[in-house]
């Protein structure tokens, strides 16, 4: 098949374009932020329109659109019931841990904050802080390296213009607005996701001759690519992959940031929508890498993209118009923004609230918004270099991923279990991970996950039962919400935030 | 590509009803006065009833959806169109949201519970 020749300066136009826009969006949005707290929250305002379309879109991850494209490629219907389902319910599962916190800490901001007030512990919160902040980076990388995948299969572009013209767009829109810019551009994301997807695969399916052939060749090919419940694909990454997944929402301040930030009455309504319609994105996109097998693509053709160019190299190469072309890369270039400017977001509420605020707890608004606003320019920077260096970080971020399922259990139980303690939690991380990780490393990749999971629960159990204290979950409500302002204080405060 | 067709004219009545209400939403927010939220315990334990219930019927329909893919090719554009109910869904919390702003604030205490 040959490739669509499409200029670069299409691509490049894409990129910037897709920028000025939220950038536009961005500088309306500006006057919403007062202070360092609308900032880092959104004055916990955020409705259920922006908080559903918003929570969609920062977890459709650029890579997790190629991805699911990728898991039917590779294992046929299987791939994408173990890719997907996890998927979705991960946002949805995350409910019961929000209500339980915003119950008993209403004024919380940062999930690193949470674990500094329950535990006491400089260890316990210094960890959790170090997970978050390698988390978000984490999140950013593998979100630009969807970018440099789809602009370049499709368009051959360089990847370093891609990652600085990307990364600078980006830092500049989050820049403005915080929360609210990430949270209203994150649902223009969502439509610019969601409708457009549908259309290319559909006129995909029509162009190679419908969905019912499609079927059949893939039918045709053997094996168990239409068999749903493979035990092969359970084994070779569906079970760690749920399970790391579950652990991406509940140890993602993302997540929580958003948790903080919506009107308490709406907080059920917000995930398990955003979970539930999250579903149909990934299932639509996932059916362009069956079309890759109907038409008989091997890995010699995706080259070093490997099996996550599958989607870019389908709609690349069929000939379709390429208005569809560039509205598929649009779609990719919206999860990616939505993303990267949640994780920016994200960074700055534990830059302000775990950061600063703890080492100069008297600071200056002024000087506090732009500690937090600058931490986004350095996010930035940092995305950069990693990136544009040789880092292998596909295998990095599958590793941060490994290790943040380590979070499940210890994170867990400090939410719900008045005995955890600093001990037991710290404990059951180092172990969990000293047992987990060597395993993983010499190639048992779902025996170290059990091992993970298990020895995390074991010692944190364990360890807490032995120390034999209670936590009075009340303090959580009287020692949280350090940027909230004294109703009735005087607006000057809020001059530094322009 | 009769399906295409059907999502085009769908999906841009949907786009245009998602950005109005966006924008709707936005002056909304924008220009309201914050109001004080219920934050009682109660509130919260009230949400929390029948999630399992909830999230396991997401799992079901999300699987089942999977197996119909792997039974019969016609399922296949069941999932195009859910992506465009992505977005309608969307619009209908864009709707929740404006019905819950024009709620009196006795209605919304006594309702969702966000207003006191």
């Amino acid at each position: 098949m040959a490739a669509t020749h499409l200029s670069g300066w299409l691509g490049y136009g894409l990129l910037l374009g897709l920028g000025v826009f939220m950038l536009a969006i961005a500088a309306a949005v500006r006057p919403f932020v007062r202070n360092t707290h609308d900032f880092v929250i959104a004055g916990r305002r955020i409705g259920l329109g922006f908080g559903v379309g918003s929570v969609i879109a920062v977890w459709t991850w650029s890579m997790a659109v190629m991805m699911s494209s990728a898991q039917a490629y590779t294992w046929g219907t299987s791939g994408l019931v173990w890719f997907i389902v996890p998927n979705g319910l991960a946002v949805v599962a995350i409910v019961p841990f929000a209500l339980k916190l915003r119950k008993h800490m209403p004024k919380g901001y940062t999930i690193v904050e949470f674990i500094r007030v329950r535990f006491q512990s400089r260890t316990a919160t210094a960890v959790m802080l170090g997970a978050m902040v390698f988390g978000l980076l984490c999140e950013i990388f593998i979100n630009l390296f969807g970018v440099v995948l789809v602009t370049g299969v499709v368009f051959d572009l360089n990847t370093t213009v891609v990652l600085l013209v990307t990364l600078v767009t980006i830092t500049v829109y989050s820049y403005f607005g915080g929360l609210w810019t990430s949270a209203i551009t994150a649902t223009v994301n969502t439509l610019l996701i969601t409708v457009p997807a549908a259309l290319v695969v559909l006129y995909v399916l029509a162009k190679v001759g419908g969905a019912g052939a499609v079927f059949d060749k893939v039918g045709a090919k053997g094996g168990s690519l239409l068999n749903p419940f493979s035990a092969q694909t359970a084994s070779a990454f569906g079970i760690s992959l749920a399970l790391g997944l579950l652990a991406s929402t509940m140890a993602d301040q993302t997540f929580w940031q958003k948790v903080w930030a919506m009107r308490p009455g709406n907080l059920r309504r917000t995930f398990v929508w955003g979970g539930l319609w999250f579903y149909p994105i990934p299932l639509t996109l996932g059916l362009l890498g069956l079309v890759g097998i109907s038409l008989g693509v091997t890995p010699d053709d995706l080259g070093s993209a490997g099996a996550g160019g599958i989607g870019p190299y389908v709609v690349s190469h069929l000939g379709i118009p390429v208005v569809l072309i560039a509205l598929y890369v649009l779609v990719i270039l919206n999860a990616c923004y939505s993303s990267i400017d949640g994780a920016f977001s994200a960074l700055s509420s534990l830059v302000a609230v775990d950061i600063v605020k703890q080492a100069r707890p008297h600071i200056a608004e002024k000087r506090l918004i732009a500690f937090t606003k600058g931490s986004i320019v350095i996010a930035g920077l940092v995305g950069a270099v990693v990136v544009s260096s040789n880092v292998d970080y596909v295998s990095l971020v599958n590793l941060v991923f490994f290790i943040k399922a380590v979070l499940i259990f210890p994170l867990a139980l400090a939410i719900f279990w008045s005995r955890t303690t600093a001990r037991g939690f710290v404990a059951s991380i180092v172990l969990g991970i000293a047992v987990g990780l060597p395993l993983r490393q010499t190639g048992h990749d779902l025996l170290s996950i059990v091992a993970l999971e298990g020895v995390s629960l074991a010692v944190v159990v364990g360890v807490s039962l032995l120390e034999g204290k209670r936590f009075d979950f009340d303090a959580l409500r009287r020692d949280a919400g350090a940027l909230e302002q004294v109703p009735g204080a005087p607006d000057a405060v809020l001059e530094g935030a322009r | 590509m009769v399906a295409f067709y059907i999502v085009l004219v769908l999906g841009t009545l949907v786009g245009a009803a998602y950005l109005t209400l966006a924008f709707q939403e936005f002056k909304r927010s924008r220009d309201a006065q914050p109001v004080v939220q219920d934050e009682s315990p109660e509130a919260f334990d009230q949400q929390g009833r029948g999630f399992s219930w909830v999230a396991g019927a997401g799992v079901v329909v999300s699987t089942t959806l999977l197996v119909l893919v792997s039974v019969d090719g016609v399922f296949w554009y069941l999932l195009p169109l859910l992506g465009v109910g992505s977005a309608l869904a969307v619009v209908v919390a864009f709707l929740a949201d404006r019905s819950e702003a024009s709620a009196s604030p006795s209605e919304r205490a006594a309702g969702s519970g966000v207003a006191r």
